[in-house]
């Protein structure tokens, strides 16, 4: 320690720039002042048992952080300058991108605004500032991927109007309906939702294996903002587990709460995540690892060791994490046949697997693939190959809670789709699962007022009376451009004169 | 036993890292992935500043890390000399 | 449970039958036939029969899959909010009983997906 002498140890220096920055308040009431800290039950005896162990100060923050940004800024300028759009491993990987930018980038966005609004509510200084550094975090990743993703924008079709789609098109009120549900709940539920369910148990399976993925396939871009806002990530999974060992030692009163939570916000991740799922599996054409093996090691593994740890506390792992491990093998290619049939209202391209793709498919899903999918896969190519490409020109049901059409299968029979309803107050709700409509059962006016992108259609508050005019004019996806299939797309085509071969001439879209 | 792990981006500082960690933690495997290398442990894994100043050959603020981790798992303690991954059961 | 929250929580349903300018919402969903990732959601007018119904809208819906050219719906076995149901084809939808967002199932025995996979 000698060379650290005059500066102060970290443990002091984090007491110095959190705590001894907090005052007692002497011409206001507490409660006045942090209004929100109670109504949610949850019971706070001491604040200042709350310790970020990472220590980090404000000053270190922004040194590290800009760091960081120099050296993501100089790799997105190296990409742009040496036409890094060329080397990826396929054009086809672009529709990960697309999916990206208009699915998870304005979460972050979300998240941002999130952290910035409980960090004002809490009463303790080590949360506050906690929370103020995610909330900048956050707020990093949205710039960068938007910057990284501008520079696709100028190669590719699709990525034009990510703000607009993310708030109208239909897919996209999956993930925007998850962060408005958290977003709209008190302080202490956004953490468990975001920091803990989400950020520690859940976004490794996106940020991890998926951008490992886009250094496999060539992107540099992507991989470079994926591992920067990941190591914001690294942090904010030790907050996220902090959190909860905190709100647990608070009070025993807070531990049947938080398993609520937990169970809540388990199951409503666990849904998102099969967007990564077929990201993973269908999207990246060099592929790194299957989802069923991600989810084996960032979930089975890292998981079951944080809820043994937490066991102590009272805690048990999440209500219906058993359906996972057979759901593990199935929601990728439900996810994919689904978006594949829907792709006249996307803003990225489908496409069906090459047969070699589908041998590593069955290859990795040896108890499903072959057995559930590949003949539905299969039929659909030899389809297309007849100018007939499959589009279901249905609208689906979807799910009241997480919005997803109800594509999933039954636990036990992947024969049959698992449906569940409920009627509350004489109207009838529609469920994918006991896990979505156990949520509604418990909080039913937060969902009876849901935004379900078909039945608003159906009401025609999505502009036109047909999908293509609401696809064209409602969601600003330009027909034949961004949407169908990917064969004879003009990306597609692009992408063979840059490679210097033949364009395909564009397929016949069938509706 | 439960896994602690450390993800680190694969770049020039990673092989240093790599070097101390391995040195400290004989227990620990390394995975190799693309842009990334994996480092997981059996109950505990502990990075020390003065391996890796000895590593660096320069002065090393634990918290330089932040710059080249991907990812953690476990419960974290950190301090000037050290930063330690555990699971405790 | 309700939701705890800052002040008055109550909101109305958003998918009111009243939304849907005289037409009802209704869900479908062929046995084993997954091809169709999930069950339809289909917009209908209540005094539509039964027989139209199936013509008009539950035929077109399925007609790319194979099965759908040999599926007599007539003879399907019919499931209303999953208890068994007897349609009476002539009889308005309405009369049927079927009210907004009901869901109805059929199974169509004999036929069992592409290539028998139930897709």
């Amino acid at each position: 320690m000698t060379d650290n002498k005059k500066k102060l140890g970290l443990k002091d220096k984090y007491r110095y720039l959190t705590r001894d920055l907090d005052w007692e308040p002497s011409y206001q009431k507490k409660e006045d002042i942090f209004p929100h800290e109670r109504f949610e039950g949850i019971k706070i005896t001491d604040w200042d048992k709350w310790e970020d162990p990472f220590r980090l100060t404000m000053d270190a923050y922004w040194k590290y952080q800009a760091e960081k940004e120099k050296k993501l800024y100089a790799i997105l300028d190296a990409f742009a300058q040496n036409n890094g759009q060329q080397s990826i491993s396929d054009a086809r990987y672009v529709n990960a991108l697309k999916l990206f930018l208009t699915g998870i980038s304005p979460c972050e966005y979300q998240a941002f605004q999130g952290f910035a609004r409980v960090g004002r509510h809490f009463g303790g200084a080590g949360a506050r500032v906690a929370c103020q550094m995610q909330a900048i975090d956050e707020l990093r990743h949205v710039q960068t991927q938007v910057h990284a993703m501008s520079h696709y924008n100028k190669h590719f079709n699709g990525l034009h109007d990510f703000t607009h789609m993310h708030d109208r098109v239909w897919f996209l009120s999956v993930p925007k309906s998850f962060f408005d549900d958290a977003r709209s709940a008190g302080p202490f539920e956004f953490l468990t939702a975001i920091s803990f369910s989400f950020e520690y148990v859940l976004t490794n399976l996106l940020f991890v294996p998926f951008m490992s993925g886009a250094a496999y396939n060539g992107d540099m871009a992507t991989v470079t903002f994926g591992f920067s806002a990941q190591s914001d990530e690294a942090r904010h999974m030790t907050l996220g587990l902090e959190v909860i060992k905190f709100m647990l030692e608070q009070h025993e009163d807070n531990v049947p709460i938080i398993q609520g939570w937990i169970d809540k916000w388990f199951w409503r991740g666990n849904r998102l995540l099969c967007l990564v799922g077929m990201m993973m599996d269908y999207m990246l054409p060099n592929k790194v690892m299957s989802w069923a093996e991600a989810w084996e090691v960032y979930f089975e593994q890292a998981g079951g060791a944080l809820f043994k740890d937490l066991e102590r506390y009272g805690i048990r792992p999440p209500k219906y994490v058993e359906q996972c491990m057979e759901a593990k093998q199935h929601v990728s290619h439900q996810a994919w046949a689904t978006f594949y049939q829907y792709s006249q209202a996307t803003n990225f391209h489908t496409w069906m697997p090459s047969e070699e793709e589908m041998d590593w498919l069955s290859a990795k899903y040896p108890n499903t693939f072959d057995q559930y999918y590949r003949a539905r896969f299969t039929f659909w190519r030899e389809q297309q190959e007849k100018g007939q490409r499959f589009y279901n020109n249905t609208l689906p049901q979807l799910c009241q809670v997480c919005q997803i059409p109800a594509i999933f299968t039954e636990p036990g029979d992947p024969t049959k789709l698992s449906h569940r309803s409920h009627v509350h107050e004489g109207e009838r709700y529609h469920f994918c699962s006991d896990g979505c409509r156990d949520i509604f059962k418990n909080q039913p006016e937060k969902y009876v007022q849901a935004w379900l992108p078909v039945h608003q259609i159906y009401q025609g508050n999505c502009g036109g009376a047909d999908v293509e005019s609401v696809v064209r004019d409602y969601y600003n996806i330009e027909l034949g451009v961004d949407n169908f299939e990917y064969l004879g797309s003009p990306d597609h085509q692009r992408w063979q004169l840059w490679k210097g071969e033949k364009p395909l001439a564009p397929l016949k879209q069938a509706s | 036993m439960s896994l602690v792990y450390i993800a680190l981006q694969d770049n020039d500082n990673a092989r240093y890292l790599v070097d101390g960690i391995t040195q400290d933690n004989p227990h620990a495997v390394v995975q190799h992935q693309p842009a990334m290398i994996r480092i997981e442990a059996e109950g505990r894994l502990e990075i020390r500043r003065d391996t890796m100043e000895e590593k660096f050959g320069r002065p090393w603020d634990i918290q330089e890390m932040h710059l080249d981790v991907i990812t953690i798992g476990g419960n974290v303690d950190e301090d000037d000399d050290r930063f330690v991954l555990e699971w405790k059961n | 449970m309700t939701v705890n929250a800052i002040g008055e929580y109550r909101f109305a349903p958003r998918d009111l039958e009243a939304n849907f300018h005289g037409q009802r919402l209704l869900y479908l969903g062929w046995d084993r036939h997954l091809m169709f990732c999930s069950p339809f959601a289909f917009l209908v007018k209540p005094q539509m029969t039964f027989a139209e119904l199936l013509e008009q809208v539950v035929m077109p819906a399925i007609a790319a899959h194979p099965d759908s050219a040999r599926a007599d719906l007539r003879q399907a076995t019919w499931y209303l909010n999953d208890a068994p149901f007897s349609p009476d084809f002539d009889a308005s939808l309405e009369a049927n009983g079927l009210r907004h967002k009901d869901m109805l199932r059929m199974d169509t025995p004999g036929l069992n997906g592409l290539e028998g996979s139930c897709s």
